[in-house]
């Protein structure tokens, strides 16, 4: 057997004593400023991230990208760990579950950063304080939506809705939430052969079998063949908020505290 | 049960023996009547049709699981696998491959490619299977490769080239024997190849003939580009073709242009891209083609599998090719000549109104796509696409799963760079309108849609028909189910947890037909609990 040498001895104590020998640095952008890779990262944030951030990246559903601010960190190492691994909870899917290599999510950050310019004047309408006693009392967001565990089920979990929803992303989805529905929440009426309606959130469904939320938080499984009709809501169960239910001061104070979270 | 593998070893090494008289390519073609699945779509007619008939519209409700092999292996499987003489052969996600006790799913050997890093591929690290000669077996690879192993061992007999993956070639067709070669396809339209079609010398790996999808200038097709655009010029090729003997053509889908949507990046009709091709088996010289999507913009590849048949068209026989394209139009096409016979959508499409008398589509203004946004039908996916369709010569039908989507499509200038994407546009879902698949029966004759069933998603599995009278489908859900293929009634239907991606295959072995799918990791097989 070789003997150890000093050196190799020494890395065996340090690494038994839990010594670290060496700050890994944080990894910075390779290709950042690189013209050719900031073209590539356009072509792939357009095909792969403009449906939920939009194409000049201000945001869709997803949050604008060009304020320089990023929830998840805005370092080279930080905006890299989000694209590759996503955001847990929330509709950002990783890029290692892709066909995305590292260096193409690294021209994806070279472009992101051409983007880069201040925080809209908008973010900092509204009351977050009057926006939670809003959601909980008057404008009874809560009766559907959980927030950290208190709340209702029959809509999504907002616990986290600030990370993955733009400002106009939820003006939107609040005055008109109609049109487009994250899975599992699309609206259903079933009605049965005997012509029961029952409404409720589709939360899963094949040719054969149909899984609902109903109204009353029920989970419930029927087979296709069982019923007469499945009506595919264009409604969300989810009314407008219209300036009559919620004014525009008061709106800007339940996205403010949605954006807090 | 008493079953022996060296009875089966043996039997292997006799009609190994016998295979290696002839042409072993044309044997492969017949012998998919003894009950063996021999070739990628079952024969060289690529009718996915099997002439089995054990398992019946009657019993076909008492199909069960035999085995179940699951694979480890993370991907989707996109393969058919093989079965001759009791043995399956099976290649999956990464280039690994598989031979299998067809009986029991017990594996045999393992095979994986040590792959190299940073390989460009635009649309999964998948594999769609092997070809088999005598006892040598081919798959092609994602760095564009083709290896042929030994079947009982899985030992790498040889290793060569097709083209070189720095430049973004990748493979994953499974490749097609015919005669004394081996017939492959190419990828990598999305970063800007020149795609191509390649035979090998079997026994040798030596290149036989290549044929260039695109054209160069002075060539025939050569002036359907500008300017030097024809060096990238995409037109992949990447799912395996069909074979006539008696007229000795290869017939073989091309994909899309490249860049995708940008097309004044490459002005003119873009041929051979968005094609069928009919090649002179021998030396890969053109016979004819036919341009389903002249310089497309929406990356609608015609590479879904040709199915040759022969039927009777206006009381005359007709030997034709038949192909449900992405582009939503379903295509007759004699198959001597490439005459179209009779073009008709067969999901909602907005952007052509007709195919014309001259074959060319009449285009209509959503099929114009810039830098604003345009909502075109079908979308990027298409009204179907790689899955395999199949046909039965009794019906008539042809049964293939279907999309009914549409998207915005946005067209952008990009200049190419060398391994990098090359797509020029973008393409967006349209809220609130997710679409929906069916299986869909259509006649080839009058191109009408016949029966359907409809899935909640849109799905990309594929179809087998059997002489018994069914089809049998997977969808984006998990279910793999079998219908009347007169009626489309649904007859049977087993949850399996995850989406089918690939074609299903039948097999004979021992006195029981089986039915095989792939769903997520695992191979499941099927048959009739007491083999009647």
């Amino acid at each position: 057997m070789r003997k150890l040498t000093w050196w190799t001895m020494a890395i065996v104590i340090g690494l038994a004593a839990g010594v670290p020998f060496a700050q890994q640095p944080e990894p910075t952008n390779p290709v950042q400023g690189n013209a050719q890779a900031i073209d590539q990262g356009q072509q792939l944030f357009r095909l792969s991230c403009a449906s939920c951030h939009g194409l000049n990246a201000k945001g869709l559903r997803g949050p604008d990208l060009t304020t320089g601010q990023f929830v998840r960190g805005g370092s080279d190492s930080q905006l890299f760990r989000t694209v590759m691994q996503g955001i847990p909870g929330t509709d950002m899917p990783g890029a290692q579950f892709s066909d995305a290599t590292p260096d193409q999510v690294w021209a994806l950050i070279a472009y992101l950063r051409t983007l880069s310019g201040p925080a809209s004047e908008e973010e900092a309408r509204g009351n977050a304080q009057n926006g939670e006693t809003l959601f909980w009392g008057k404008a009874t967001c809560g009766q559907c939506h959980m927030v950290r565990g208190r709340g209702g089920r029959l809509g999504p979990d907002l616990s986290r809705i600030g990370v993955t929803r733009s400002r106009t992303a939820l003006i939107k989805e609040i005055r008109t939430p109609s049109g487009s529905f994250t899975d599992g929440f699309w609206p259903v009426t079933v009605v049965s052969r005997d012509g029961r309606r029952i409404r409720g959130v589709r939360k899963n469904e094949d040719p054969f079998s149909l899984q609902i939320m109903d109204t009353n938080e029920r989970i419930q499984s029927f087979d296709h063949s069982d019923l007469r009709e499945v009506v595919r809501e264009k409604s969300s169960l989810m009314p407008d908020y219209g300036a009559d239910r919620l004014t525009d001061a008061e709106l800007d104070d339940v996205i403010r505290y949605l954006r807090s979270l | 049960m008493r079953h022996t593998l060296a009875r089966t070893a043996a039997l292997c090494i006799v009609l190994a023996c016998a295979m290696s008289i002839g042409h072993p390519g044309v044997q492969a073609q017949q012998r998919q009547d003894s009950g063996q699945w021999t070739t990628y779509s079952g024969d060289y007619n690529a009718q996915r049709h099997s002439s089995l008939t054990q398992i019946t519209p009657a019993n076909v409700g008492r199909l069960a699981v035999q085995w179940i092999f699951q694979s480890g292996v993370s991907g989707r499987f996109e393969a058919t696998p093989l079965v001759v003489d009791g043995i399956m052969y099976l290649t999956g996600p990464d280039n690994y491959a598989w031979a299998l006790d067809a009986r029991t799913g017990r594996q045999i050997w393992r095979y994986r490619r040590q792959l190299p890093e940073g390989l460009n591929i635009c649309c999964g690290r998948v594999n769609r299977g092997f070809a088999i000669n005598g006892d040598r077996l081919y798959m092609t690879t994602l760095d564009a490769h083709l290896v042929a192993l030994d079947a009982r061992t899985g030992n790498v007999l040889f290793d060569v080239e097709i083209d070189d993956h720095k430049k973004s070639y990748t493979a994953t067709v499974a490749p097609l024997i015919v005669k004394d070669k081996v017939i492959v396809g190419i990828a990598g339209a999305e970063y800007g190849i020149r795609g191509f079609i390649d035979a090998f010398d079997a026994n040798t790996g030596k290149k036989a003939w290549r044929f260039w999808t695109v054209p160069e200038p002075g060539q025939p097709g050569g002036n359907t580009w500008s300017g030097d655009s024809w060096q990238r010029g995409g037109g992949s090729t990447w799912v395996t073709g069909a074979y006539d003997p008696s007229l000795n053509l290869v017939y073989w889908g091309t994909g899309n242009p490249a860049p995708d949507s940008f097309g004044d990046a490459r002005l003119g009709d873009n041929l051979y891209t968005d094609a069928v091709v009919a090649l002179d088996a021998d030396t890969g010289t053109l016979r004819w083609h036919y341009q389903f999507t002249p310089h497309d913009v929406h990356d609608w590849d015609a590479v879904q599998v040709p199915i040759l048949a022969d039927i009777t068209m206006n009381g005359a026989p007709r030997k034709v090719l038949m192909t449900a394209n992405r582009n939503g139009f379903f295509y007759t096409l004699d198959r001597a000549n490439g005459e179209l016979l009779r073009a008709r959508p067969f999901v909602r499409t907005t952007w052509a109104q007709e195919i014309g008398r001259d074959g060319k589509p009449i285009l209509l203004e959503a099929n114009r796509i810039g830098p604003e946004g345009t909502v075109t039908c079908p979308d990027v996916g298409g009204g179907t696409n790689w899955m395999s369709p199949s046909f039965n010569p009794a019906t008539g039908l042809f049964y293939v799963t279907t999309r009914e989507v549409c998207a915005k499509f946005y067209a952008f200038p990009q200049q190419f760079q060398p391994g990098h994407l090359y797509w020029g546009g973008a393409v967006e879902a349209i809220p609130g309108e997710p679409g929906y698949g069916a299986l869909r029966a259509i006649d080839p004759v009058s191109g009408l849609v016949r029966w359907e069933f409809k899935y909640p998603r849109p799905s990309m599995g594929g179809t087998l028909s059997t002489a018994s009278g069914l089809v049998f489908a997977g969808e984006e859900d998990g279910n793999v189910m079998a219908f009347d293929a007169a009626s489309g009634k649904n007859l049977w239907r087993l949850q399996t947890g995850a989406g089918l991606r690939s074609g299903p295959m039948t097999f004979m072995h021992n006195g029981k037909q089986y039915i095989v799918v792939a769903s997520g990791g695992a191979v499941i097989a099927l048959a009739l609990q007491d083999g009647r």
